[in-house]
Formats: C-alpha cells, sequence, structure tokens
C-alpha cells in the first residue's frame, strides 16, 4: 500500500433528480472549507445559468478538498456527474474516475428511477457506495421505510446511512467521515507509466482544451510528451494541475489524483471522455477499459431566422463545439431555410439546451427543424445508407427497407398509472417486454420503443397521463425495420423540404392533417392562395389553404404620407425578411415549429 | 423655363378633433387664427422668392377644416396667393365640413372653384361613435347647398368604422352618389395615439377585419361606377372630367409647393415638412422651404416612389416615361419582380398596372419593389 495514495478519496454524488446532490456536494465542500462561504453560490458545481435554472448537472466539475480525519489531512476529490438521460456515458466514465459514490435518497420520496439507475451504474462500476438520506428536516421524511428500500430493492446495507438534510447543513461531517472510513483508497501503481482517464475536458480560451483527468498509474508533469490512446495523437504538456474548485497548476499529479492536464490542445475532440493519455514515450501498453465513441441520438437542422446570420450561427457552433465534444454538425442546405447545419445530439435535452445558448449567449435567433433520428435504409441495390435528414430519404422505388433506431425503455411509476402508461407505449409502437414490482409502491415496465416516438413527444405525453409521476430511462437497443413512410408538405404545389418526416405509415394520415392544420394557421394570408398538402410520395393526404390577401393598402396617401408610406413600407419589407421565402411563399419562422408542438389528441 | 407647380395650404384649426383623427390641428380662436393668418401670408410673400419662375395652377386649402376661417382671413390668404405667385388656375380646392357655417357664394367668390366635404358617413351613430359634429340631415343640407354653387364637389366617406355593416356603407354610398361627382372613400385606419384606437385597446369596439374592408370597399365601388363614377385611384373615384387635378399631382410624383405648418412640399427633388408648432411658426420661426426639415430625394428612392405612387393608379405607371426619367430599363430591372407577381400586377401596352380587381393590395405589390 502506498501511504501517498492512502490519504486520498476519490468519490462522486449520485441521485434522482431533485434529491440534493448539487446541495449536498455544496454543504461538503463548506465543510471542508474549500470555498470561503464569500465566494458560494447556490449550488457550486452547476455552472452554467441553464444548469442552475433547470436544476440539472450538464457540465462536470470537480473539486478537490482537505478534511482532517483522526488527526490525519486527507484528500478529498470530488467528482459530480450529468443528472440526465442524454448522459449516461459521461456519467459512467465519471463514475469510472472514482472508487466510491455517495447515494442519496430524498426521506420523502424514497428510491426513483435514477436512483436505480444511477445505484446500478455505480456497482457496475465496482464503487463502494455510501447510502445517505437526505430531507430529514422535512415533516413527511421517512427515513425508516427509505433505508428498507435500500436494502431491498438495491440490496445495499443502509443501517449505518447518515440522516442528513443538505439544506440545512445537518450531519454533513457524518457523511464525509464515511467517505475516509468506508471508501477504499486509489490502488493505482505510481511506478507504472501514467495511465491518466479522460472524464471531462473543457475549452480554455488560454490554455485550449483542458483534460479533465483521474491518474491511475504512473505521473505526469508540464514538459511531459503525452498520447492520447484512442487516436494516437500527442501533445506537450504544458500544465498540470488540480481544482480548488478553481484551476491550480501543481508540479505533478500522481497516481490516485484528480487534476487537470493542459497541452495546448485546439480541439476539444482530441480530448474524448473516456480515452486514456499516457506518455508518447515508453508509455502504458494497454488503454483502461471503457473508452466509447458517443455517438449523437437525436438530429436536427438548425438554421439563422435571418440568413444573413449563418456565418454568426457557425461560428457559434464551432465555440460551443470547444467544450462540447458530444455535438455533431455539418453545413446543410435547405430549399426552404437556406444556409444551415444538420446538428448531431444526445437527446432532446441536449438539444435544447444547445438551442438555448445559441440564443442565449450568441444572441441568434433560430429555425430548427423537427428532431429526427438516424434511419438505415437498405436500398434494392443491396446498398445501405444512413439518413438523418428526412428530406434525404431516398425514393420509395429504391427502398427495400428502412430500419429505425430503437431503444430499451424503463418507466419507473405507482401502480395506479401501468394500464395508462402501456396504453401510451402501444401507441407509441412499443413491444412489452416486461413488467416488474420493485415494492407495493413502484413498478418497473420495460417496453422496446422506437426512438422516434421518444423524441416525438413520448415523455410529455408520459407526464401529462402519469401526472408527473412517472420516470423513464432509455439506451439505445439496435435497430428494427418497420412500416416507414416519408411524410411531405407541399406548398402552393413545392415539397418543403425543412418540413418533410419520416413516420410510420399509420399515423401518417393523422399527423399530416393535424400539421397542415397547424401550418395554415401558421403561415400568414399573401397575395396568392397558398395550398398546404401533405403528401406520401406522390399520393396527396390532406389538403389546406392558406386564402388569398384582399386587402393590404394604405388607404390614404397624399403630399404628407408619401415619405412616411415609403419607409412603412422599408419596415414591412424588413419583418418580411425575417420570414423564409420558399418560392412564392413567405414562412414564418414559428412555422416550422408549429409541426413539433406536442398535442395529446395526435 | 417656367414650370407648373401645385400648393398646398394648411389650416391647422377644427372645432373639435375626431375620434380618429391624428392630423395635425388645434382649437380655434378668432386671435390666434388671425396671428396665424398673418405668419401665412408672410410665408406666401417670401416663399414667392424662390417660385418666380413657377407657375402654381392648382391650390389645394386642406387641413384641420379650412371652413372654419372666417370669411375675412380666407380672403386675405386669396388675396395674398393672388399678389405673389403667379397663378394660372385649373383647379382650386377647400375642404370643408358639413357642420360649419360658411357661404359657399362667398366662397365661390373668391374663386375657390371645388369643394371637398368631410362628410364620411350618413349614418347618425356613427357619425357620433367617430366624434363628428353633423348628423346626416346637416350633411344633406350642406351638399345640396354646395352643389348648387360649385360645379367640383366632392365628398369624404369612411368605411370599415367599428359596428359598421354593409347595410350602413350602401345607404351612404348611394345617397351620396346623387350629391356630388367626386368622392374620397377612406379605410379608417387609426394611429396608436388617437382616442377611437384607445377605445379598441379597451376592447370598447373593435375594427371589422381585412375581409371585411375589402368587402365593403367592392361594394362602395359597384355603387359608384353604377352611378357613372370612375376610379381614377384606390380611394378616389369622379365622374368623368372631375378628378382632382392636385391630388394627381401627388400620384404622378409631380412637383408641390407646401405652405403652412405640419405642411409637406416636394420642390426640386427635394421633399420637406415644416415645423407643426403653430406658436413658433406665428413667431416666424422655423417655417417655409429654408428652415424647413429637408430630404433629398436620392435616385433610386425616386424610382421606388415613382412606382409606389403609379400603383395606386388604375392605370398604373407609363413605362416609357419611367425609362426616360430615371435611364433604366423597367422590364428588364424589375424582372423577377413581375414575373412574381403574374395574376397581380400586369404589363400591358407600355404600362405597368394592378389588375382591376386586386388594387387593394398596392402596399403588398408596392414592396415588392423595394431592393
Amino acid at each position: 500500500m502506498d501511504a501517498r495514495q492512502d490519504k486520498i478519496r476519490n468519490f462522486c454524488i449520485v441521485a434522482h433528480i431533485d434529491h440534493g446532490k448539487s446541495t449536498l456536494a455544496d454543504r461538503i465542500i463548506e465543510t471542508t472549507g474549500a470555498v470561503s462561504n464569500r465566494d458560494m453560490k447556490e449550488q457550486l458545481l452547476d455552472s452554467m445559468d441553464i444548469e442552475r435554472e433547470r436544476g440539472i448537472t450538464i457540465k462536470l466539475t470537480p473539486v478537490r478538498m482537505f478534511y482532517n480525519h483522526h488527526g490525519e489531512e486527507y484528500t478529498l476529490n470530488l467528482i459530480d456527474t450529468p443528472g440526465h438521460v442524454d448522459f449516461t456515458y459521461e456519467v459512467s466514465r465519471s463514475l469510472a474516475a472514482c472508487e466510491g459514490a455517495i447515494l442519496i435518497v430524498d426521506a420523502t420520496q424514497g428510491i426513483e428511477a435514477q436512483t436505480l439507475t444511477n445505484a446500478y451504474l455505480a456497482i457496475d462500476n465496482n464503487l463502494e457506495i455510501i447510502p445517505v438520506i437526505n430531507k430529514i428536516d422535512l415533516l413527511s421524511a421517512d427515513p425508516d421505510s427509505c433505508k428498507k428500500e435500500i436494502e431491498e430493492v438495491i440490496g445495499l446495507d443502509a443501517s449505518d446511512a447518515p440522516l442528513v438534510s443538505a439544506k440545512e447543513g445537518i450531519n454533513i461531517d457524518e457523511v464525509i467521515k464515511q467517505v475516509i472510513d468506508k471508501l477504499p483508497p486509489p490502488s493505482g501503481n505510481p511506478d507504472a507509466p501514467l495511465r491518466a482517464l479522460i472524464f471531462d475536458s473543457a475549452y480554455d480560451n488560454y490554455k485550449g482544451a483542458i483534460c479533465n483527468v483521474r491518474i491511475v498509474d504512473g505521473s505526469v508533469k508540464a514538459g511531459d510528451k503525452i498520447k492520447m490512446m484512442a487516436s494516437g495523437k500527442t501533445f506537450d504538456c504544458t500544465e498540470v494541475g488540480v481544482f480548488s474548485p478553481n484551476m491550480l497548476a501543481v508540479p505533478v499529479l500522481q497516481a490516485g489524483d484528480v487534476g487537470y492536464i493542459a497541452a495546448s490542445i485546439k480541439n476539444v475532440k482530441d480530448t474524448a471522455v473516456g480515452d486514456t493519455i499516457t506518455l508518447a514515450e515508453s508509455g502504458a501498453s494497454e488503454p483502461l477499459p471503457g473508452y466509447k465513441k458517443v455517438l449523437p441520438m437525436v438530429f436536427a437542422g438548425i438554421y439563422p431566422a435571418d440568413g444573413s446570420k449563418y456565418n454568426d450561427l457557425r461560428e457559434a457552433l464551432e465555440k460551443l463545439n470547444l467544450n462540447d465534444a458530444a455535438l455533431l454538425f455539418e453545413p446543410e442546405t435547405s430549399g426552404a431555410l437556406g444556409y444551415g447545419f444538420r446538428a448531431g445530439f444526445l437527446g432532446l435535452l441536449h438539444m435544447e439546451v444547445i438551442e438555448e445558448r445559441l440564443e442565449r449567449e450568441f444572441d441568434l435567433d433560430l429555425v430548427t427543424t423537427a428532431p429526427s433520428v438516424s434511419y438505415k435504409v437498405k436500398k434494392l441495390n443491396g446498398e445501405m445508407i444512413t439518413v438523418d435528414n428526412p428530406s434525404h430519404l431516398p425514393n420509395p422505388a429504391e427502398i427495400d427497407e428502412i430500419l429505425e433506431p430503437v431503444v430499451a425503455a424503463s418507466i419507473y411509476t405507482p401502480p395506479e398509472y401501468v394500464g395508462s402508461i402501456m396504453d401510451l407505449c402501444q401507441e407509441k409502437r412499443g413491444v412489452f417486454i416486461t413488467l416488474t414490482y420493485l415494492d407495493s409502491s413502484r413498478v418497473k415496465i420495460d417496453y422496446r420503443i422506437p426512438l422516434a416516438e421518444i423524441i416525438y413527444d413520448f415523455f410529455d405525453a408520459l407526464k401529462s397521463r402519469t401526472r408527473g409521476y412517472a420516470s423513464l430511462e432509455y439506451e439505445l437497443d439496435g435497430y428494427n425495420a418497420d412500416d416507414l413512410v416519408k411524410l411531405d408538405f407541399l406548398l402552393n404545389g413545392d415539397p418543403c423540404d425543412a418540413l418533410s418526416l419520416i413516420v410510420h405509415r399509420d399515423k401518417a394520415y393523422a399527423r399530416g392533417r393535424r400539421i397542415a392544420e397547424r401550418l395554415k394557421e401558421a403561415i400568414p394570408r399573401q397575395m396568392f392562395e397558398i395550398p398546404i398538402q401533405a403528401a406520401i410520395g406522390s399520393k396527396i393526404i390532406a389538403r389546406e389553404t392558406v386564402k388569398a390577401l384582399r386587402k393590404d393598402v394604405l388607404a390614404k396617401c397624399y403630399g404628407g404620407d408619401i415619405t412616411r408610406k415609403k419607409k412603412l413600407l422599408e419596415k414591412q419589407k424588413e419583418g418580411k425578411k425575417r420570414m423564409r421565402q420558399f418560392g412564392s411563399v413567405s414562412i414564418p419562422s414559428e412555422a416550422f415549429m408549429s409541426i413539433l408542438k406536442f398535442d395529446e389528441n395526435d | 423655363m417656367k414650370t407648373t407647380k401645385g400648393l398646398y395650404i394648411h389650416i391647422p384649426f377644427c372645432a373639435s378633433k375626431c375620434a380618429y383623427c391624428d392630423f395635425f390641428s388645434v382649437s380655434q380662436d378668432t386671435e390666434t387664427m388671425e396671428n396665424y393668418v398673418n405668419a401665412l401670408v408672410k410665408e406666401i410673400k417670401d416663399s414667392s422668392l424662390m417660385h418666380s419662375n413657377d407657375i402654381v395652377d392648382t391650390i389645394y386649402i386642406g387641413g384641420g377644416t379650412p371652413s372654419v376661417l372666417p370669411l375675412y382671413l380666407l380672403e386675405r390668404i386669396v388675396n395674398a396667393l393672388n399678389k405673389y405667385y403667379h397663378l394660372d388656375l385649373s383647379e382650386f380646392t377647400m375642404e370643408a365640413n358639413p357642420s360649419s357655417l360658411f357661404s359657399p357664394q362667398s366662397v365661390k367668390e373668391l374663386g375657390i372653384d371645388r369643394l371637398s366635404l368631410g362628410v364620411q358617413s350618413l349614418d347618425d351613430r356613427l357619425l357620433k361613435l367617430i366624434g363628428r359634429r353633423h348628423d346626416s340631415n346637416e350633411a344633406i343640407l350642406t351638399l345640396e347647398r354646395c352643389g348648387s354653387v360649385f360645379s367640383k364637389l366632392s365628398a369624404d366617406l369612411m368605411i370599415g368604422l367599428p359596428t359598421q355593416l354593409i347595410d350602413d356603407v350602401e345607404k351612404s354610398v348611394s345617397t351620396i352618389a346623387s350629391l356630388v361627382n367626386h368622392v374620397s372613400v377612406y379605410m379608417l385606419k387609426l394611429s396608436d395615439s388617437v382616442p377611437m384606437a384607445k377605445n379598441i385597446l379597451k376592447g370598447a369596439y373593435s375594427l371589422p377585419d381585412d375581409d371585411t374592408f375589402a368587402d365593403f370597399y367592392d361594394r362602395t365601388y359597384d355603387l359608384l361606377k353604377q352611378s357613372g363614377f370612375k376610379r381614377y385611384e384606390i380611394s378616389n373615384f369622379a365622374k368623368p372630367g372631375y378628378e382632382s387635378k392636385h391630388n394627381l399631382k401627388y400620384w404622378h410624383r409631380e412637383e408641390y409647393i407646401g405652405l403652412g405648418p405640419a405642411a409637406h412640399g416636394f420642390v426640386n427633388g427635394v421633399r420637406y415638412v415644416n415645423p407643426s408648432d403653430i406658436k413658433s411658426y406665428v413667431a416666424g420661426k422655423n417655417y417655409g422651404n429654408r428652415l424647413a426639415e429637408q430630404i433629398v430625394v436620392a435616385k433610386e428612392d425616386a424610382i421606388f416612389e415613382k412606382i409606389m405612387l403609379a400603383l395606386r393608379l388604375p392605370e398604373g405607371l407609363d413605362i416609357n416615361a419611367f425609362n426616360n426619367e430615371f435611364q433604366i430599363d423597367f422590364c428588364a430591372r424589375y424582372r423577377d419582380v413581375i414575373s412574381s407577381l403574374k395574376g397581380i400586377l400586369k404589363v400591358k401596352s407600355g404600362r405597368a398596372y394592378i389588375e382591376e380587381d386586386k388594387l387593394l393590395l398596392e402596399s403588398a405589390v408596392a414592396r415588392e419593389f423595394l431592393i
């Protein structure tokens, strides 16, 4: 055993959303004095505004702390984890960087969907788990049944679980003591060649892409030539350091440490989460296990509302990409929307976050097309192609079959909603797998459901049918062939590519009708009548008409009105420029959003 | 070289403000009016120096309500015009309200040969709603009284008033068509500051939608056509020979002199507007062509103005004249616009015009010509 590593504990906190993860993290940081109260913002680790507003963690921020226990000073590294299903892989890498985890359970709620998922993830990564019962200050807290649930459902000994209130700061020291007493210290080989696990990366304007790492074996210091084992790329290490919680350079990072490595890396894509860093010369022969290339699941076209802002959008996406390697984008051209990008996201939340950041941080107005999944299309000539933009689907005459991604979905719910959830899953073309009673008040339902149905409105429908009580977890589970068709919308007789969708044939009629109605409402009357048609191939399945405008006139135009009228027309023209010109039809940005709207009646 | 110009005089006085009006006007008192006319006479005199080469062939006294001026003040204005300007009049219009007491005969004796009456409606309920001082009887009496004196008589009508029904429109139009030889039909359009707009915001009543407006207008046009009127501009209908020569100058983009506060003028390619402050005006400050706000109309703007204004006329734009004036080729320059407006804009026999049944799309069409 290595005396230095004996004094280190690397851990994370996992919990269901709203069970108090960020608050407990804040209290631990406060208690150890890593951050003075003065600098303490609510939920320090969630550094993005969007995270703080939504109460979710997207970006991981590790913190190094010190704590005196039994007269010895221990180094505690807390690695926060993202709290959303879109980021499961990142969570698993964060867990892999730790030896132990604190599992928070809300004393008023008990075990919930993500409690289980995260607990299992931690167990899968061989982490020691300390259960902690939170919110004991609340009247409705029931710590005893909570403990029982932990023991029965997860199979963890919860007899010693600290009863805390992160909000009130009750019993935080007990949690820290258990971290030191119960979690194992790191046990890497300090003399072996360097192996550092990248569990996150971020972009710094001065230092380039920064790798947040856990040093498993060996050591690294400024001046070392390092190598990314997955890509084989080498860089000169310019700085190593720790998070205290701000970046603090140190002379060396050694086995067991959590910190960062800067090496003037220009592209965050070269710092892939899950990759192993070693030394370029006489480095490790085997990387750490578990590296996986993260693939986007959801795709959408992103276009500037004002076509002239294309370059601004590109720059903004590039900037976001510096910090978010999971965001993929490539230029795309649409007949209706002009120049823009097809972007790939980990999931819908990821997509929403990116959209929101583009609009908020870069002040862009966007037009986003309906999210799509990535289809595999088998053509009659045997060729297999990937289609992530519905308008690129080949002619039906060339298609043998279309395969769509399917997810294994687990829905956790109180038993009374089982019926309506199963109805919903059935409507969404789900295939029932199994139903498990976790305890008397909690059921887990497993289905295989096409991802396209999940991203369309599944989550909203699930929440509305279960009054918010059900939660959903899913992961990709292969591809299935189904009777899928491309649903096109024709404006004034011309198909508008940005509105195309791939849907199941049985749903095409209802969707086509509904969207045509919505488009009719969203498109303002113009000089000409505008027929709106929904079509599968050449077959029209729904039709609406935007009647021709009859009056757009300034009634009076005498000597004093001429300059004013000209200015008015210019202003109106300017307003019209914000609309998309599709042939002779002007389409407001909202029209493209109208097909996304959730409607229980669809 | 002598050029002919129109001349507009603004009389910014009203007996009271109508609920829909955002025209510049103040209520009257004799002293203010006298001071005002003195200042106006001075402006007529001063401005005439710049127009020594111009012949004024049309005059339009508008407002406000010019008919609230006492006859002797009106006479002073006309005398000044005769004295300082070179007049060779083919039309001399004055606006008047049915409610003001004036003698058509005396007005005519001043040389004014065309009268435009602000009738607006012959429905008493609507007249009250929009804050007009007259009722339908008074309006009809005034029209008859004036019709016996003036051969050129026009009436303003409003359509699209809140709560107005197509029957109201029909009644007003058919009655008026028998009393005048020129009708201006205005679709009510409110700026945010006027009392009616506030009432609409409060939900007291609402304006008809665009389709109803269009129905009212089409019906009005039909009835006027049946009575022998021709539409010669979107809002203006006349029996042949009774078109307003002065107003046509605006749409032909010809030049006009503007006198009085808040009056606009267009002289030597410059559009100007006089400050609207009466006190300063009376005090002799900041008025007239020399001191007013001015916009030198750039060539591109002139081109657009020409098109925008011509589109208001059923016969549209004279393409040859346009090409000669601006040294450009209309059809080549606007090829895409013209083809995108097929069915709405017609290019035929050297003219570009909006199809007869589509004239109410004039603004939408004009916007297409903006670069």
